[in-house]
């Protein structure tokens, strides 16, 4: 059993500098989590405190249930892969991969077994004679999950693995990386930036800001619900629109407004929740596949309506992404490829606001928890 | 011109681009490029060329500097190799010399190297400067040190050494044999310890720090991650250290020569005891300059030129193995 504990963690570099404070995560066997974030949010430092390489300032650390927090890196059963990939320069892939197995001593036979399985595993068998310098990145990527795998280890920590491949690659050692997860069948947390990674990887997904989680959920509870507005800029590509409004309600029921601009809440959506932000600003959140500008969805959206002037339209193949601008708003919105708005048009577009999300403009936090629509 | 060329390239897309260019005002770059490097070219030939084959040239002669030169064939070579043992013996002293000095050096700059490149370490730029200094003295100060550190009688470690009764009676630092070969290897370890480390630690910076958390989480103690991790990285700056001490080494002059020849300590001929410090370079510049005997001074650089050629050979031989390992 590996699974990992983590209470009330917090690191503090000196003299005060606090990396991540009040860090609650429980992680069962054999998941594939994955910590995401910006830069500097402390997912790092946290894989770095369950590796063991960084001390643990307060809180407690278990894997497979044993406190592991003054445990040495060596002890911990775990391996680690990092972003450089971190292979021994002057050892050759046989060696690099073999190196944790000799410091403990284990048979020569088995080593050999252990190393030229995983090579078969990975690919790497024609290459365990040469040394690092002579391998592509995507190459050495492979050696240094290899040098993880014939550890046999109860936890894979991956830090931003794929970060220094390029695009065609990075996609796929994702399908690689998953299958690999599915075959050894153990406890994978990875570390990323990449929000494409982190929905397409990760079983959970824990969401970090500035030292702190925002929220831990399954890839698509996030996108669907987000806990706040940060949350919901970070996880989706192109990233969600946010409108500052006020919530208001007339005959018609509650609606947007903007400058000029009302825009209605469906039937279904509406609820006694609004009450409480009647009348009070609030951050309107709309994912770019929420806008159309084709005929159909405009007439179906009629309540939420909106004029708009094309900055630039960006034909991405499958899709089209169209930069909105309206009273000093700025919107992208992902349409069809059969999108008649091109760059300069002014076009209506229509916010299927069923789907819509509200923030505090305060505290970014979600308002209402959707329940009346999907619970 | 490069316009020239890019239609060349057009017009013969098939052929060797670079044909048209060689045929195009031939011998006009390499005029401009002789032009330029002239003044270079003239240093060399004047500074180096020059000299080395007139001291070639030489090394067949009895020449003392000021009257005619006498052709004597290889008689210098047959005195150096044959009747003179001062050859051999400042072989064999300068050999012993960096015998002594180079590998304490280099474990002394490594150790020192490791503990000052710890991240939390007090008084860190301190005690990196105190271990580099010595190497920015001017050798002159060094024999004057030296000299008086080492003196039989008024020396401070003889006083040192007998207060700690490590010793009974003052030793003859300076006038002994194999203590005067110690005593300069020691001012040598002193004087170049800060420059290797610094070398070393130059090296040691490069390793990423990556590379040792990888290595811990593989299990290694700190014993394994400097002999398996930290060493065999720092090869390269280790093959460059052995191999410029070692050429330093055959060119050993001045220490040697300020040590026992220094007004302080002028009473020792000039390769110290029995020639016991007499190094390869100091017989040469005591021959030459001294005695005036340029053709057997001659004579023995070119001696001296073999050697420190055959060194650097096998050092070359050992690094390209070193680099295929």
């Amino acid at each position: 059993m590996a699974n990992i504990s983590l209470k009330n963690i917090r690191k503090v570099y000196p003299p005060d500098v606090t990396a991540v404070d009040g860090f609650n995560l429980e992680i069962e066997d054999r998941r594939f989590v994955v910590l995401v974030g910006p830069s500097g949010c402390g997912k790092t430092t946290v894989l770095r405190m369950i590796a063991g390489l960084e001390e643990i300032t307060g809180g407690e650390l278990r894997i497979g249930g044993q406190l592991m927090n003054e445990v040495p890196p060596k002890n911990r059963d775990i391996a680690m892969v990092f972003q450089n990939y971190a292979l021994y320069p002057h050892m050759t892939v046989f060696k690099n991969m073999s190196f944790s197995l000799e410091l403990r001593k284990v048979p020569k036979a088995e080593i050999k077994r252990r190393v030229e399985e995983a090579a078969r595993i990975l690919d790497i068998e024609r290459l365990l004679h040469r040394k690092p310098k002579a391998l592509s990145g995507g190459q050495r990527q492979r050696v240094a999950l290899g040098r993880a795998m014939v550890r046999e280890p109860a936890v894979f920590l991956l830090d931003e693995p794929l970060s220094n491949l390029d695009a065609k690659l990075r996609a796929s050692m994702r399908t690689e990386l998953i299958k690999l997860h599915r075959r050894l069948e153990t406890t994978f947390v990875y570390v990323t930036h990449d929000q494409t990674e982190a929905m397409t990887m990760g079983e959970l997904i824990v969401v970090m800001k500035d030292g702190f989680i925002q929220q831990i959920d399954t890839p698509q509870n996030l996108y669907d619900r987000p806990c706040n507005a940060f949350v919901a800029g970070f996880i989706g590509n192109p990233q969600m629109n946010f409108m500052n409004g006020v919530l208001e309600r007339d005959e018609r029921g509650f609606h947007m407004a903007f400058a000029k601009d009302r825009i209605y809440f469906p039937k279904e959506r509406q609820g006694g929740w609004m009450e409480a932000y009647s009348g009070k600003p609030v951050k309107l959140g709309v994912r770019p596949e929420d806008i159309y500008d084709d005929e159909a969805s405009l007439d179906k959206y009629g309540d939420a309506v909106i004029n708009a002037h094309v900055e630039v339209s960006e034909l991405m193949g499958s899709e089209v992404y169209l930069y909105l601008e309206r009273e000093g708003m700025n919107l992208t919105a992902r349409v069809g490829p059969g999108t008649t708005s091109r760059t300069g048009d002014k076009v209506k577009v229509a916010i299927d606001m069923g789907k819509a999300h509200l923030f505090d403009p305060e505290n970014e936090n979600a308002l209402s928890d959707r329940q009346g629509k999907d619970d | 011109m490069k316009e020239k060329s890019a239609r060349n390239i057009i017009i013969t897309p098939a052929t060797n681009s670079r044909k048209p260019r060689r045929g195009n005002k031939p011998g006009k770059r390499n005029r401009y490029a002789i032009f330029f490097l002239a003044p270079y070219i003239a240093g060399v030939l004047v500074f180096w060329i020059l000299p080395i084959l007139f001291t070639f040239a030489i090394s067949f002669t009895k020449w003392d500097g000021f009257n005619a030169m006498q052709f004597i064939g290889i008689e210098n070579y047959k005195h150096l190799f044959l009747e003179d043992g001062r050859f051999f013996k400042s072989l064999f002293n300068t050999v012993v010399i960096m015998g002594l000095s180079i590998p304490v050096t280099l474990v002394l700059a490594l150790i020192f190297a490791y503990i000052l490149s710890g991240k939390a370490l007090y008084a860190k730029r301190f005690l990196q400067l105190g271990v580099f200094l010595p190497y920015i003295m001017t050798p002159v100060a060094v024999g004057i040190i030296f000299a008086l550190l080492f003196d039989q009688h008024y020396g401070f470690v003889n006083r040192i050494l007998m207060y700690l009764h490590i010793i009974q009676s003052p030793l003859p630092w300076l006038g002994n044999e194999w203590l005067a070969r110690i005593t300069l290897a020691i001012a040598l370890i002193w004087m170049y310890c800060g420059y290797q480390m610094i070398l070393l630690m130059s090296g040691m910076s490069m390793i990423s720090e990556d590379v040792y958390d990888a290595a811990r989480i593989d299990g290694a103690n700190t014993r394994q991650v400097f002999f398996r991790i930290t060493l065999p990285l720092l090869k390269g700056v280790l093959v460059f250290v052995v191999i410029t001490s070692l050429i330093g080494g055959f060119q050993l002059f001045d220490e040697p020569l300020l040590l026992f020849n220094s007004s302080l300590s002028g009473k020792f001929p000039i390769g110290g005891p029995d020639n016991a410090a007499l190094t390869m370079s100091l017989f040469f510049y005591n021959e030459s300059y001294t005695n005036f005997n340029f053709g057997y001074g001659a004579a023995i650089s070119y001696m001296m030129f073999v050697v420190i050629a055959l060194i650097s050979f096998v050092s070359m031989k050992i690094m390209d193995r070193g680099d295929r390992l």
